[in-house]
């Protein structure tokens, strides 16, 4: 009853278009706030990958015509290393190793097949599935060698093809033993070598460390080499940190995996702007909003008097009017959430479509943004309805 | 804050319009005066003397004055807001001359607006002033469109249906007939008894059928 006859009082007859127009302006903020969010949400998810997966960049430096001239190796200082080491997205680093000798296949009945070869070596925690049988000591005959997947299958769809020669799956080269012809500055020497393994992430020969380090020390040059490729582990390869550093300092990197982080920051930055766009309609409608109020107040000055002088309460009045700018965001917040579902709805059937997975549920946060923003309301309001009626006592 | 019952006590009260107006011939301004509990007074004077300003004063609606009112020995002057509205809401009632409607309210609503400040339900009470009144048949009308005789009779059940200790009222007759006067005092006595208090009542200078006990010249 009393309600009923405050709201007769308080609102009725009052002037209604400011309020609608407020509301309109906030619904608007509200829902492309939420929108950005969810859309910021759904990329973040797409690009990073699950939680603690890790990422590995191979970097090296740009090889150019001097490069090419003067047999100057573009290779990383000392001083490069550690300040790349220092970067708070590198998780850890290896160097690889290469050989200062030549390396040759010697053709057999088995191998019918003459190359040069190269080989690389890193530490043994940056290769995937290490195989069981993955060391070297002097004097051993066999070198185990792990090749790139790339490499097998750059053999089996370019080069078997062409060159009449039987496609060798994984398990079959393995089979094989492959003798090797070693030729040094010191001496030259056989040795046989079995490939072991498969890599996906180090585009490269690879062999154990100390056997490259035995060669090249006994057999090679015998001498310091500044290495001229990295390979670092990453959290997210999304990260835009490393676009700017590697960019910064001129290295380029093995896999496209960074093109994401490149569109990332594209796609945060319009983001950003949308939610900014949101941000400032939100604020504006709560100014228009509580000016409204306010106006709501001055209109009903005599009648909130009167109130007053009849008994009631100043807690009573700023109560009813507070319950009512409650009621009323409310009501745009759930119209705002209403109209979210439905857009965020005929999106995701736009990216089902478009075959792009994604999650399609609603980020918590969303359900929050709303809340936040009626509390801050809320309590702004409390104030200026306590303030603004404490002025007619 | 709880006064049961109150004594108004007025101490060299004047206010400040009148005192700018200089000599004044009046057993309430600049004296000393209480009233009692469970007495009615009536106070008489032509137009301009104060009559409404006085019972602004005693219901704490105008502070522009000098000298004191004290309400059990506490002076008014130091009364917060929400002394006043547990005063307004527990120990004063009033009619006032103006009578202060909401004209967009119904005659009924304008008095449920002040019985919902109360958990008893008056509705039966009201409807029995309304009748005895004459009234009864407009309860539902907007009081902007009652008369001023018919809207001083929904001020005066608006004043009865709370509790309190004084009744003020600020010539609460000037638009009804005799026989309509009759039946008000008639009722209002009544109310004033059952709640066992007081009347402070202004008047031009007519009579009342009310049993006053003391009369006083602004």
């Amino acid at each position: 009853m009393k309600t009923k006859l405050l709201n007769k009082i308080l609102l009725a007859n009052k002037t209604k278009l400011p309020f609608i127009f407020s509301s309109v302006g906030f619904l608007f903020g509200l829902l492309l706030l939420l929108l950005s969010l969810q859309a910021y949400f759904q990329i973040k998810q797409l690009l990073s990958p699950a939680a603690n997966a890790t990422d590995y960049l191979i970097l090296n430096k740009s090889v150019n015509v001097a490069n090419s001239l003067f047999f100057a190796r573009p290779a990383f200082s000392e001083q490069e290393i550690k300040d790349l080491s220092k970067q708070s997205f590198v998780k850890d680093m290896g160097i690889f190793t290469s050989n200062q000798f030549t390396v040759s296949t010697v053709s057999n009945s088995q191998i019918p097949l003459y190359t040069d070869l190269f080989f690389e070596s890193v530490p043994v925690r940056f290769i995937e599935n290490t195989p069981s049988n993955w060391d070297w000591k002097a004097g051993q005959a066999i070198v185990p060698i792990i090749i790139s997947q790339d490499l097998l299958n750059l053999y089996n769809f370019g080069f078997a093809l062409g060159q009449g020669l039987p496609q060798l799956s994984q398990s079959t080269i393995q089979l094989f033993t492959i003798p090797l012809k070693i030729k040094g500055i010191q001496k030259d020497t056989l040795i046989n070598a079995k490939i072991v393994g498969f890599s996906d992430r180090i585009p490269s020969i690879i062999v154990p460390e100390p056997f490259i380090q035995h060669t090249n020390q006994f057999i090679g040059e015998n001498k310091i080499q500044q290495p001229s490729r990295l390979i670092i582990q990453v959290n997210n390869s999304a990260n835009t940190e490393i676009v700017q550093y590697l960019s910064q300092q001129n290295y380029q990197l093995n896999q496209d995996k960074i093109q994401a982080s490149k569109a990332a920051i594209l796609i945060q930055f319009a983001l950003s702007a949308i939610s900014l766009i949101g941000i400032a309609f939100i604020a504006l409608s709560f100014i228009l909003f509580s000016t409204n109020l306010q106006l709501l107040i001055a209109e009903a000055k005599n009648e909130i008097q009167l109130l007053l002088q009849l008994g009631y309460p100043a807690q009573t009045i700023n109560y009813h009017l507070l319950i009512f700018s409650i009621i009323l965001l409310s009501t745009i917040s759930i119209t705002a959430f209403l109209l979210f579902f439905l857009l965020n709805n005929i999106l995701n059937h736009f990216l089902i479509d478009n075959s792009l997975q994604i999650n399609t549920s609603a980020h918590f946060s969303i359900y929050l943004t709303p809340l936040i923003l009626i509390f801050v309301a809320t309590l702004l309001n409390t104030l200026s309805i306590k303030y603004l009626i404490k002025k007619l006592q | 804050m709880k006064f049961n019952p109150l004594i108004i006590s007025l101490k060299n009260l004047i206010p400040k319009p009148l005192a700018e107006l200089g000599s004044l011939q009046s057993s309430v301004w600049l004296s000393e005066l209480s009233f009692q509990p469970q007495t009615y007074y009536q106070l008489h004077a032509p137009s301009g003397k104060g009559k409404s300003t006085l019972i602004h004063i005693l219901y704490g609606l105008r502070k522009d004055y000098s000298g004191e009112v004290l309400f059990d020995n506490q002076p008014i002057s130091t009364m917060l807001f929400s002394d006043w509205t547990t005063l307004r809401q527990q120990s004063l009632s009033i009619v006032f001359q103006d009578l202060r409607l909401f004209p967009n309210l119904t005659a009924l609503e304008n008095i449920q607006l002040k019985a919902s400040l109360y958990p008893e339900n008056q509705s039966i009470h009201i409807q029995e002033c309304a009748e005895l009144l004459g009234i009864a048949h407009l309860l539902n009308h907007p009081a902007e469109t009652l008369s001023y005789g018919e809207r001083q009779r929904v001020a005066i059940i608006r004043a009865l249906v709370q509790p309190f200790q004084w009744l003020l009222l600020d010539e609460p007759f000037s638009h009804l007939d005799s026989k309509n006067i009759e039946i008000a005092s008639q009722l209002i006595e009544k109310e004033v008894n059952k709640k066992k208090a007081g009347i402070i009542l202004t008047s031009l200078g007519f009579d009342y059928p009310l049993p006053i006990h003391q009369k006083l010249t602004l």
